[in-house]
């Protein structure tokens, strides 16, 4: 496996000093010793407090003193009683075991007579202890300094399900579970090629969470691909528990509200980027993707526009970018027109919106600033609660709560339209940090409304968007293909094209191989088009 | 990484035309009304062609020299203290351009949008945005500018749609006006609009094919002018030149009269959308200053001097006690930075052909 | 990039910093607005008119001796009009939705002023949509007034000036059924007569563009009150020089209308056809081409009218059965008739020395020799009109008849 310093090609040359844990640390470097005694003295004293380790002593061919060390909760007990003790412990033919040096036993073993898969030798103390602790069984052998690793690690899996984040109409129903080996799995599955690279390594000292990197050799951009590994080879932290800490360790502007690198749950996306010319990274124990590098583009897009027909994909798109635009300008231009440019609204609408306020006894800054946190504090509050009880606090939270603020003179009943307007508009974005970031970035437009009208809020997104043009994830551009401009990205940005339209890759990731479909892709559906109940349809018919 | 590092044509036309399109689009009509009655649209678009032409000599200059910006080439042309003096005038321009747009700006945001509210603070805000994205670096520079020109040419070209219908075709007859207007002063002030994209020549280095620079700008002129000569056509087409005249803002009007239908006004809404092309004006005007300040000091970092310029662009904009010294300002600091801006490049254009003539004699 | 870090942070302390300092200037509610809808200006008769009250001045500033207006101002009480459908016409229940405010003043700001120490919400023109002028105003001259509502930006330039025959403050009081809010129904009134082709967009933008040329005169919608309650539309009010003149007839505005080539077509004309009774004939669609020219060193033109008609209605009819040679004779007919009222309507106008149409322009586009050699000023066009000459053509089609073939 290696670690990713080795990975990376920049840390090459450097002389990397990886520190353990305390107890690591104290074994880095050493060797097995080749008597048991002294290897059990030594498993004791590091696992002395531990009290699910489990130490099986036996005798490998009726000849040899082994044990078998093993974490008793993370092993297939049943595996270590079929694949390692049985054959290990039938005795062999006469003569045979005399022929056995000790030292080469372990070699034997292993060669001839372990039936696991996963089984390896080593020397090393390190690694053995790790092995240990990532539930494989590890057997010293009296008088072999090779100890043997097998892998009998069985940890509960949940099973695969549809990812509750990323629900779509049409597409695959699979999503990713907790389990590393289950994720690449799933990936794999859907681009059998040998292109696909997987490169994997622990991070954490204490955790040593396996984390994968996967890309396509022959599309992504090999300095992207460095780019990651050196981050990733930076990270010095405990554990990683979710790929979410990865992507804070990773990420190009800490600072930034706008999510840099997109997560997802959906085996099908991450293939989808990898042949865009992505990168994704995986970690053990997180049902998350992370896919590098990240346009702002890809926060509004969704799987269901390229299920679904180029028209309807379209269409929803756009549908999608109003809601999410709605989320974030809609409270601050509602507080301008009331407070500061009425003249934009129609005459005798004005005059009844004038009546709607005429008790309302606070600002319309302060009225949609309280409207949204309290729609805010709803809105957690019902991810918080048992999913029963939240779609009820929800109901009871906008009709009762709304209505009520509305007849006890609290709010105009068009702040209450407005506040649910822009709330449901932000669930509308399907990813769910990007949405966030618009939700909270909403609050500091309203109160630029509240002080300065129009003319604030417009002050206000220019802040937002020279932010969002200076930003770069792993050095690619934030806002492409909008800007810096590019013909090909533009058929995916707004509107969703024709599938057979889109022959290029993202240019900005600097694919190896730029081009998706073959230059005439376009040509058969064109044709079939034009020649509509023409002569492709005659003949068939004949 | 081509894209982080470098400028495509098409962008920099981008730039050049949303730098050009700015402060001018509100007041241009009324000059132009004053300077030529109805012949105004001719008079704009002779206008235009001048500093269209002066930007193209310039282009042309900069992709002779494509290894360096202006102010690097220019010390070697005509020799480095005669440059700096140059380049330091320049400069200084370039910032009292900017403090004279604020004030306009300032001005038009208090008169219609805010009331009330102290223009120091107005100017102040949008300072700050300038100054904060003046710190990037050119390429993330060139961003902003293709980013905002959408929302610069559509709300115009929306405006100008609208107003289309009530258009009457004899407020712009006859085509060269009724009296004989000074012409030649009026058409260098209005070329001195098209001066705001100056800065494209600190750019032209980064670009993808530098010989390309010259029809970028071309491009970039052309959209711009055209965008000015159609705001032009129509407010003088609607108003006729003698009510363009006596209008403070002819193009805020017109924007103001083109109701859609349900009879409301959309001037407030114009004039935020006429903020992103001051911003983006004003922007490429102190970038210039700031950019250029680096160059010809050698300073490693330009972030200090956004800063630091932000005072003097904010005093420059204090100094103009009322409208009319205000325009009066303007009009002066128009017609002599022509001069500066067009003439300079000539001069080093000449000493560039000199110089290259001279290498080949030697060759 | 670690200055670009700082960005959203410097953003956030902005935001929060600012509102803070400001005290937000301009925030003002729309509830606290005193939102004036309409506006009507009259004359003040001295003796009646009581004290003066001095919010902006001490003593009567002597250009403006007797020139003190009476202005009746309608805003909006929020909370009267109620919000959604709710019980139609609401506005009635709780008395008007509309408080009415009379004041008096030297000018249009000087009366404002004393209404703003009157009511104590700020007074806010953004949703002035209509200024009634009484006719003796207008006959006082409109330049004063226009000179306040040209300034401010608060006004908008499709506000409705319009001219009123009796009092414009009877106007102010008008409400009929119609509309939730009185000023509305006039407004709504015009707007919809312009839908229908009964009247020339002639908003106050178009108006002052009007005022500025050298070579037009405005105009503005003539009305007036019948039963009480109806507000009729009576004409077009003349101008020259900046001051009224005199009207319209209520079909002079299709006149004008027609010479201008203004669509749609709305008025219908009742004539007399020998031989097959009063025609009805309404106009559907109007063109005009005017030829400009110069005549024996005179101002001249050619004007051309083609009318897209229907007949709408015959009055006893003496011919039962239309045949072709019918349709031409009510054609030609009508096409002199109608060009005969045009031509009427053009020496009605000459006669004012008042060029509504704008023919002026004309000549200034077309013939600058001329016009730079003849007119300096507006008064040296409003007299060479009055010697302009016409000739008019008038070619009425008929192109339909309705669901009834006799």
């Amino acid at each position: 496996m290696g670690s990713w310093q080795g990975k990376s090609n920049l840390f090459k040359r450097t002389a990397s000093v990886q520190i353990k844990d305390l107890t690591l640390r104290k074994y880095e470097g050493m060797q097995a010793s080749a008597r048991l005694d002294e290897m059990l003295r030594m498993l004791k004293e590091v696992f002395g407090d531990t009290d699910d380790i489990a130490i099986r002593q036996f005798r490998i061919f009726g000849s040899f003193n082994a044990a078998a060390v093993f974490l008793e909760p993370m092993v297939d007990q049943d595996r270590i009683n079929r694949d390692i003790l049985q054959p290990l412990m039938t005795a062999l033919k006469d003569g045979q075991a005399e022929q056995l040096h000790a030292s080469r036993i372990a070699d034997y073993a292993l060669h001839d007579c372990l039936h696991a898969a996963d089984a390896s030798a080593e020397i090393s103390i390190v690694p053995m202890l790790l092995a240990v602790t990532s539930g494989e069984t590890l057997i010293c052998i009296d008088g072999s300094h090779k100890a043997l690793i097998v892998n009998t690690r069985d940890i509960k899996k949940r099973a695969i399900e549809q990812p509750q984040t990323e629900q779509v109409i049409r597409g695959p129903r699979e999503g990713f579970i907790e389990s590393l080996d289950t994720n690449i799995a799933l990936v794999r599955s859907r681009l059998s090629t040998t292109d696909l690279k997987v490169k994997m390594a622990p991070i954490g000292r204490r955790g040593n969470t396996n984390v994968a990197v996967c890309y396509l050799s022959s599309i992504a951009d090999p300095a992207i691909v460095e780019r990651v590994l050196g981050r990733l080879a930076k990270i010095d932290t405990d554990a990683i528990l979710d790929a979410g800490y990865i992507e804070q360790f990773i990420e190009d502007q800490p600072f930034s509200p706008f999510p840099q690198i997109q997560n997802t749950e959906r085996p099908d996306k991450t293939a989808a980027a990898l042949l865009e010319g992505r990168i994704a990274i995986l970690s053990n124990g997180s049902p998350f993707a992370l896919i590098v590098p990240c346009f702002f583009s890809q926060f509004y897009q969704t799987l269901d526009d390229y299920t679904e027909r180029f028209l309807i994909g379209s269409l929803i798109r756009i549908i999608r970018l109003v809601a999410l635009v709605t989320s974030l300008i809609f409270p601050a231009l509602y507080v301008s027109l009331i407070s500061f440019n009425p003249e934009l609204i129609p005459t005798d609408f004005a005059v009844a919106v004038a009546g709607g306020r005429a008790g309302v006894p606070f600002p319309t800054v302060i009225e949609v600033l309280m409207i949204e946190i309290s729609m805010e504090i709803l809105r957690e509050a019902t991810i918080r609660l048992p999913q029963v009880i939240g779609g009820a606090l929800s109901i009871v939270g906008v009709l009762i709560i709304g209505q009520a603020a509305v007849s006890a003179g609290f709010s105009s009943p068009i702040t209450v339209v407005i506040v649910a307007f822009t709330t449901i508009g932000s669930f509308a974005t399907p990813a769910y940090n990007a949405a966030i970031a618009l939700r909270m970035l909403r609050f500091p437009l309203i109160i630029l409304a509240g002080s300065f009208g129009l003319f604030g809020v417009l002050i206000g997104l220019l802040f937002i968007a020279n932010h969002l043009l200076a930003m770069e994830s792993f050095g690619v551009p934030y806002m492409a293909p909008f800007v810096p401009g590019n013909w090909q990205g533009f058929k995916d940005l707004l509107l969703r094209g024709p599938i057979w339209w889109m022959r290029k890759r993202p240019s900005h990731l600097h694919t190896l191989d730029a081009n998706r479909l073959p230059p005439d892709a376009a040509d058969a559906p064109m044709r079939r088009t034009l020649q509509y109940a023409g002569e492709e349809d005659t003949r068939a018919h004949e | 990484m081509s894209d982080t590092l470098s400028i495509s044509s098409i962008r920099m036309a981008a730039l050049v035309t949303s730098a050009n399109v700015g402060i001018g689009v509100l007041t241009l009509p009324r000059f132009a009304a004053v300077g030529a009655e109805s012949g105004a649209p001719l008079l704009t678009a002779a206008g235009i062609l001048c500093g269209t032409m002066s930007l193209l000599l310039l282009a042309y200059l900069c992709s002779r020299h494509p290894g360096e910006n202006l102010i690097f080439f220019s010390e070697k042309l005509v020799g480095a203290p005669v440059a700096r003096v140059m380049n330091g005038l320049l400069i200084l321009y370039f910032l009292l351009v900017s403090g004279i747009s604020l004030r306009q700006f300032g001005e038009v945001v208090v008169l219609v949008l805010l009331q009330k509210t102290p223009m120091q603070i107005v100017e102040c805000m949008l300072l700050l945005v300038v100054a904060l994205s003046a710190r990037r670096d050119l390429i993330k520079f060139s961003f902003v500018h293709s980013f905002y020109l959408p929302f610069i040419l559509l709300p115009g070209l929306f405006i100008v749609l609208i107003a289309t219908r009530s258009i009457d075709p004899n407020n712009l007859l006859p085509l060269i006006g009724n009296h004989r207007g000074d012409w030649p002063n009026e058409s260098v002030k209005i070329a001195s609009l098209s001066q705001m994209s100056f800065v494209f020549c600190l750019l032209v280095p980064l670009m993808k094919f530098p010989k390309r620079a010259a029809s970028s700008v071309a491009i970039g002129a052309a959209v711009g002018g055209s965008l000015y000569l159609l705001v032009v056509l129509t407010t003088v087409g609607m108003f006729g030149a003698e009510e363009t005249k006596i209008l403070t803002y002819p193009t805020l009007e017109t924007a103001r009269s083109a109701s859609m239908g349900v009879g409301q006004r959309l001037d407030a809404l114009f004039l935020i959308i006429w903020v992103i092309s001051i911003y983006t004006t004003i922007y490429a005007t102190y970038y210039f200053s700031v950019h250029a300040s680096r160059d010809l000091f050698r300073l490693e970092d330009h972030r200090m001097l956004a800063s630091f310029y932000m005072p003097a662009v904010y005093a420059v904009s204090m100094i103009p006690p009322n409208i009319h010294v205000l325009y009066s300002l303007w009009d002066l600091s128009g017609r002599y930075g022509f001069l500066l801006t067009a003439a300079y490049p000539l001069l080093l254009l000449v000493m560039s052909f000199i110089r290259s003539g001279r290498r080949r004699a030697h060759a | 990039m670690p200055s670009w870090r700082r960005m959203p942070a410097l953003a956030l302390a902005a935001a929060i910093a600012l509102p803070l300092l400001s005290g937000c200037w301009d925030r003002q509610e729309l509830e606290d607005r005193a939102l004036i809808l309409g506006m009507a200006i009259d004359e003040v008769n001295e003796a009646a008119a009581g004290d003066h009250e001095h919010t902006t001045h001490l003593h009567e500033p002597k250009s403006l001796r007797n020139h003190r207006i009476l202005v009746t101002a309608q805003i909006a009480i929020p909370g009267r009009v109620p919000l959604g459908p709710g019980e139609s016409g609401g506005g009635k229940q709780g008395g008007l939705p509309v408080w009415v405010v009379k004041v008096t003043g030297y000018s249009i700001d000087d009366a404002l002023n004393n209404l703003q120490q009157e009511i104590a919400n700020p007074r806010s023109l953004i949703h002035l949509r209509i200024i009634v002028v009484s006719e003796k105003i207008a006959r006082r001259g409109m330049e004063d007034i226009n000179d306040y509502f040209r300034r401010n930006s608060e006004v908008r330039r499709s506000t409705w000036i319009v001219v009123s025959d009796i009092e414009a403050n009877k106007l102010m009081n008008v409400a009929p059924p119609l509309e939730r809010v009185p000023t509305l129904y006039l407004l709504s009134m015009i707007e919809k007569s312009v839908e229908m082709g009964k009247f020339p967009p002639q908003y106050s933008g178009n108006f002052w563009s009007a005022e500025s040329r050298l070579g037009q005169d405005e105009f503005l919608p003539y009305v007036s009150i019948r039963q009480k309650e109806n507000i009729l539309l009576k004409g077009m009010a003349l101008f020259r020089g900046g001051k009224m003149v005199g009207h319209s007839e209520p079909i002079e505005i299709g006149s004008y209308m027609a010479i201008k080539g203004l669509n749609p077509g709305g008025y219908s004309i009742l004539g007399d056809v020998p031989g097959i009774g009063a025609i009805m004939l309404k106009s559907n669609r109007r063109i005009a081409q005017t030829k400009v020219s110069i005549r024996n060193g005179k101002p001249h033109a050619h004007i051309v009218v083609h009318l897209d008609t229907s007949i709408e209605e015959k009055i006893d009819g003496e011919s039962e059965r239309y045949t072709a040679e019918d349709f031409d004779l009510i054609r030609n007919h009508m096409g002199k008739e109608v060009s005969y009222f045009l031509l009427e309507f053009i020496r009605k106008t000459q006669r004012y020395r008042s060029d509504p149409f704008g023919f002026g322009e004309m000549f200034r586009a077309r013939e600058p020799a001329y016009w730079n050699s003849v007119i300096k000023s507006k008064e040296d066009w409003e007299r060479e009109y009055a010697g302009m000459t016409f000739e008019l053509e008038c070619k009425v089609a008929i192109r339909r008849e309705g669901l009834k073939l006799n």
